[in-house]
């Protein structure tokens, strides 16, 4: 499998990423996720799937794009924007709104879930146990589940 | 790949088995939706060629031109050298083979610092591969700082001494000494601005994805 293939079969996923933790920036986020897995392609040594070395760098590069940026919401504006989402009434909104509201790593873990991996492959990229990632994900489709049911 | 929800183990408080049942089914809806999304306007981004082969592209061109040159130059003052040495005028035959030990030297320089820019190692983790890359720059860097003592240098006086011991000490080799040397200060400069411009600043890139990248991976822990 070769690095455009990969860039490729993931394209949807790294963007999702991007948009999640660039804001207005994503477009960049993405070219620098797509610049930081050309870069370590050539040390990737296939000891990892290639769905947690993907997933690996990309967190990485957008918690460093992260730190770089000053955040552009607060956490009140991220609670009044799931509010607003969650009079929508869209569970995508809703959804995606609060991702936005939790911590970076939280936010990960989530995403990463919702990409369809297992808490193993989660627990590999982010250095976690797998019963430390179970734990997380209970706690937070708890939260996203009472969020969305107060909506409604 | 995709692990069953229903198998992930759950708190002791957690909500009763109906209900759990309705939030999974629920929550693997809201996971199709979310990988199904479609996201026309990132399809759309061009996305320009990593930073690291441009630059190893970059190098690559310099040293190659710099090495046609030594090549084409070398058997003009070999030459030169060889005249001077069957006529028996030991200063010019002196500065002509100093020019082409000059020659020699330049483009082997260039490459020894080429070969430590950093080579595909799959054994390599990230960290590591952009340590290498930016002692690489670091080292492509003070190649040209220091362009006087290993190009500029041995060059200006390889040719000011030829040029000197060929017409002798007159006005016109002091005028000659005068335009080489302006020239090679002018060289010298741009060559230290370059290197702050392009390997200095993606030294301080790199040092700062460093940095990040150590400071989330200890992030990402509990």
């Amino acid at each position: 499998m070769d690095i455009e293939e990969i860039l490729r079969d993931n394209h949807g996923r790294l963007a999702r990423i991007a948009r999640q933790y660039g804001g207005a920036e994503w477009r960049d986020l993405l070219q620098a996720i797509h610049l930081a897995l050309w870069r370590s392609f050539e040390s990737f040594a296939s000891r990892s799937s290639v769905e947690t070395w993907v997933y690996r760098v990309a967190i990485n590069t957008a918690l460093s794009h992260q730190r770089k940026k000053r955040p552009e919401t607060t956490g009140i504006d991220n609670l009044e924007s799931l509010h607003a989402a969650s009079s929508a009434r869209d569970p995508m909104r809703i959804l995606e709104a609060f991702l936005r509201s939790l911590d970076p790593v939280n936010r990960a873990v989530l995403m990463m879930d919702l990409d369809g991996m297992s808490r193993y492959e989660i627990a590999e990229v982010l250095g976690l146990s797998p019963g430390a990632v179970a734990v997380r994900m209970t706690r937070l489709k708890k939260r996203f589940e009472d969020d969305y049911v107060e909506s409604r | 790949m995709s692990e069953d929800m229903r198998s992930m183990p759950t708190e002791p408080d957690e909500t009763s088995s109906s209900e759990k049942q309705r939030s999974e089914v629920s929550w693997m809806e809201l996971r199709a939706t979310w990988q199904g999304v479609e996201d026309p306007e990132a399809d759309n981004i061009e996305f320009p060629p990593p930073r690291a082969r441009r630059m190893h592209r970059k190098i690559f061109r310099r040293d190659l031109l710099e090495t046609g040159i030594a090549v084409l130059l070398m058997p003009f003052f070999g030459w030169f050298g060889w005249l001077a040495l069957t006529k028996q005028r030991w200063v010019i035959f002196a500065f002509s083979v100093f020019l082409v030990a000059a020659l020699v030297y330049i483009p082997w320089r260039l490459w020894r610092e080429r070969r430590k820019l950093p080579r595909p190692d799959p054994n390599r983790s990230v960290k590591a591969y952009l340590r290498e890359e930016r002692d690489a720059m670091r080292a492509q860097a003070e190649l040209l700082e220091s362009i006087w003592g290993w190009y500029l240098g041995p060059l200006g006086v390889g040719v000011i001494g030829l040029y000197v011991a060929v017409r002798g000490l007159v006005w016109q080799s002091l005028a000659y000494a005068a335009a080489v040397a302006f020239m090679y200060i002018l060289i010298g400069w741009s060559n230290r601005a370059a290197a702050k411009k392009h390997y200095r600043a993606t030294v301080a890139s790199l040092d700062a994805q460093l940095a990040e990248l150590e400071n989330g991976q200890h992030g990402g822990e509990s």
